[in-house]
């Protein structure tokens, strides 16, 4: 009796299985419908994305708190529970306590998330290449500058000692350059950067952007600040006897959301944030233009100069009052459009909403992670750790660096 | 008037004052053809040669405690070091500590010499391991540095302190053992990512090995910092040790550490120079090696292995000084375009200067009580170099 060889299916993305009534033809034909039908699903997945956002976090809020304040058990989890909830009475009648500084931080930390994320978003898109983030542009090492500068410069030294952060509740003149001394050296430096690195990427490509370019410049300004830094850093610790200089480049370089913030720091990110993210939302069906090429997209009567310029700073601005608010974090402006690409396809006006809504999830699940096990003063490793080991995912998966360049 | 029909004559006449005026044209720029020749460049190379060995003999000069310039003195104490132990093998009557008491600075002078040879020669492997990496991937951001050769060299140093602690000084064995394991498997992790990625099987994804590389780069030096902080706390000086290795002020002048080093770099050195000419061959594609009848893989397996084992040396034994080997290359591609000998001979030498140059430097500072680490000042006088090799003309690699 001859065995029936059953013949392997046919690999690849070209070869589906056809039905009985259609050729080759006609499949390929249902399978870009098949495909246009998802992307035409993307609403429904910002408005999955969206009420996740909101339930996590709710409960974040409620539940997660800094260590010290619970046990970490079961029953003391439920027992704060139920502080929360008179918190949350006391909070609602006015008087404020540590579910208002809850409320605070996970407010924070969804901006942060939208704003890194959008950036990264933006500048993927303006300068065509998946790897083109806050991180390899020179924005993160220009705010780490700006940090180092004003560390050296403008700290205080009161009775022998260095004092670093500005308390806003004990400063008695409101004085927005004596409150955020630290933050405005560090987004002009940010901003000065970006500026250097495109100069300098321009000047590679003699008058044209290119990717390639870009990561090279970025790379380069990026380990000549680290020289710059390093020098700084002799410098603090040999001379400084209690090291608070030293550690306020650390604290930097590892961003937490631990610090002391209060509603200060709060309105001085949105006043920056908010109506970025709104321009965003409006300019975004420009980048689809953009994206196409700038020959293309002068024809359809896009001022493309215009636009990249004005996408970029606004990209730019967004990513460096965050890391100049709450220190450098990683990767998040590199692997939410990733993402966010698989939900909404390459289309901006879906992918820009998408990318600040999964930002957001993003960063409050691997806060929380981070609290959990310990690390929440380290929040750049945890995300790096993450962002490393997606990155190889889909390098193995052969998805990455594909438009690399 | 009507116009006068040209004869063949009068055609040819004119075509000839052309060709003349051309010939006269190409005459007229005599420089340009001597700066092609093959004898400028054997003059050059000479006198690259003739500058290194003059900085080397300038580096050799000065002294840690005061900068007194004195030949004589620095010559007499030279001598003595070569001759001393051929003397004391055939003499047995002959008193080596004598003679060494006898000279002043003795073992100021003798340590200079060593840490100018490490200094030069680690600016040279490092140089030409980028010149390779460089032709191999023909992309000027693949260095050995950002294939996280400098991740794995500095995680070997951390691992080696929290292990050793404060007598780190008396087990240097296991610091090479740390520091060149550590660098292997993670250069083995971006290779591996490369060779995953490609998109055929036996294919070779560049894009995918340096964004591998990159990625390893920064996750690694996040977790640097957060071990930098843990170091902080401790309070020992375990961090001021950590930051002289990784930086290059403490380099280990001991004879295993000299034995170590000049070998493995006559290791990687020596296949350069044996086979300089045919290292032009990597740069090709492989239907066009395949049609010449060369075995591209081997060569570029080679050519992978002796460029991470160069910028591993230097980055070991002369501390951060991983920038030169992805700005120098880049500038030497700038004057000659594409000899990969030229090239590399041309990128050692000006790498293995201006790592001596960098050391002088330093040594000028710390005369002066001031502290500089040494990758700090070698990015800080490329720097200015670059950009003006970048002003000056576009990019090269396209």
């Amino acid at each position: 009796m001859a065995k029936v060889r059953v013949t392997a299916k046919p690999k690849g993305k070209n070869n589906i299985e056809l039905r009985p009534s259609e050729n080759s033809q006609l499949g390929d034909l249902r399978r870009e419908q098949e495909r246009h039908q998802k992307v035409r699903n993307s609403n429904l997945a910002i408005l999955v994305a969206a009420i996740v956002l909101l339930v996590l976090y709710a409960f974040s809020v409620t539940l997660f708190v800094l260590p010290g304040q619970s046990s970490g058990t079961l029953a003391g989890l439920l027992m704060d529970m139920r502080e929360k909830f008179t918190y949350f009475l006391r909070f609602i009648s006015g008087s404020g306590g540590g579910f208002s500084s809850n409320i605070v931080r996970y407010t924070i930390i969804v901006l942060s998330g939208a704003a890194l994320a959008s950036a990264g978003c933006v500048f993927q898109g303006s300068f065509r290449n998946i790897i083109a983030s806050p991180s390899t542009m020179g924005v993160q090492a220009g705010a780490s500058l700006g940090n180092t500068l004003y560390t050296f410069f403008f700290s205080e030294v009161v009775a022998g000692t260095v004092v670093i952060q500005s308390d806003y509740e004990a400063t008695s003149n409101y004085d927005v350059w004596t409150l955020n001394k630290q933050q405005l050296c560090a987004v002009a430096a940010a901003l000065i950067s970006v500026w250097i690195v495109t100069g300098i990427a321009t000047l590679l490509g003699k008058g044209t952007f290119s990717g390639g370019n870009i990561l090279f410049s970025g790379i380069i300004f990026s380990s000549f600040v680290g020289a710059i830094n390093t020098v700084f850093e002799y410098y603090f610790m040999y001379y400084d006897p209690d090291n608070t200089r030293w550690r306020n480049l650390q604290v930097f370089s590892m961003g937490s959301f631990d610090k002391v913030m209060n509603y200060h720091h709060l309105a001085m990110m949105s006043i920056v944030l908010v109506p970025c993210l709104l321009l965003l939302l409006f300019i975004s069906p420009k980048l689809n233009v953009i994206v196409m090429g700038e020959d293309e997209a002068v024809t359809m009567g896009v001022n493309v100069r215009l636009y990249r310029a004005l996408l970029i700073s606004v990209g730019t601005l967004m990513a460096a009052v965050v890391y100049a608010f709450v220190g450098a974090i990683g990767f998040v402006g590199f692997i939410v459009p990733q993402i966010c690409r698989r939900f909404t396809g390459p289309d901006f006006r879906k992918l820009i909403p998408m990318c600040m809504i999964m930002g957001g999830v993003l960063l409050i699940l691997v806060y929380n992670l981070a609290l959990l096990f310990g690390f929440s003063l380290y929040m750049n490793m945890v995300t790096s750790v993450i962002g490393c080991s997606m990155m190889v995912y889909s390098l193995l998966a052969g998805k990455g660096g594909r438009s690399y360049a | 008037m009507p116009r006068t029909p040209q004869t063949a004559i009068e055609r040819q006449a004119k075509a000839s004052r052309v060709v003349n005026e051309s010939k006269t044209l190409r005459r007229a720029k005599p420089t340009q053809a001597f700066l092609h020749s093959r004898k400028w460049k054997r003059i050059r190379n000479f006198l690259l040669l003739i500058l290194a060995l003059e900085l080397f003999l300038l580096s050799l000069n000065f002294r840690t405690r005061n900068n007194a310039f004195i030949p004589t003195e620095t010559w007499m104490n030279l001598k003595a070091m070569f001759i001393i132990p051929f003397r004391s093998l055939f003499d047995n009557s002959f008193d080596a500590d004598a003679v060494r008491d006898s000279l002043p600075y003795y073992s100021e002078t003798v340590g200079r010499f060593k840490l100018s040879l490490i200094a030069f020669l680690s600016g040279v492997i490092i140089c030409v391991g980028g010149t390779m990496f460089q032709t191999i991937f023909k992309n000027p951001i693949a260095s050995p540095n950002m294939l996280g050769v400098a991740t794995g060299v500095s995680f070997g140093n951390i691992l080696f302190i929290l292990t050793f602690g404060l007598e780190a000084g008396s087990h240097l064995t296991a610091r090479y053992l740390y520091c060149y394991s550590a660098a292997t498997v993670l250069v083995l992790v971006a290779f591996l990512a490369g060779k995953i990625s490609g998109k055929s099987m036996g294919g070779f994804s560049v894009e995918g090995t340096i964004l591998a590389g990159m990625m390893i780069t920064q996750l690694g030096s996040v977790v640097m910092q957060y071990y930098r902080m843990q170091l902080m706390d401790d309070e020992t000086g375990l961090l001021e040790l950590y930051q002289m290795l990784t930086s290059g002020d403490l380099l280990y002048q001991d004879t295993a550490s000299m034995i170590i080093f000049l070998s493995l770099s006559t290791i990687c050195l020596l296949p350069m120079i044996l086979l300089g000419y045919r290292f032009n061959s990597v740069a090709f594609d492989d239907m066009e090696m395949k049609a010449m009848g060369i075995s591209n893989g081997r060569m570029r397996g080679l050519g992978l292995i002796i460029g991470s084992l160069m910028a591993t040396i230097a980055l070991v034994h002369c501390g951060d000084v991983g920038f030169l080997c992805m700005v120098i290359p880049f500038m030497c591609r700038d004057r000659l375009q594409t000899e990969f000998g030229e090239v590399s001979y041309l990128a050692g030498m000006t790498g293995g200067m201006i790592s001596l140059a960098s050391r002088i430097i330093i040594s000028v500072l710390n005369a002066h009580n001031m502290m500089a680490p040494a990758g700090v000042v070698v990015t800080l006088v490329l720097l200015p170099l670059f950009i003006l090799t970048i002003a000056r003309r576009g990019s090269v690699f396209k």
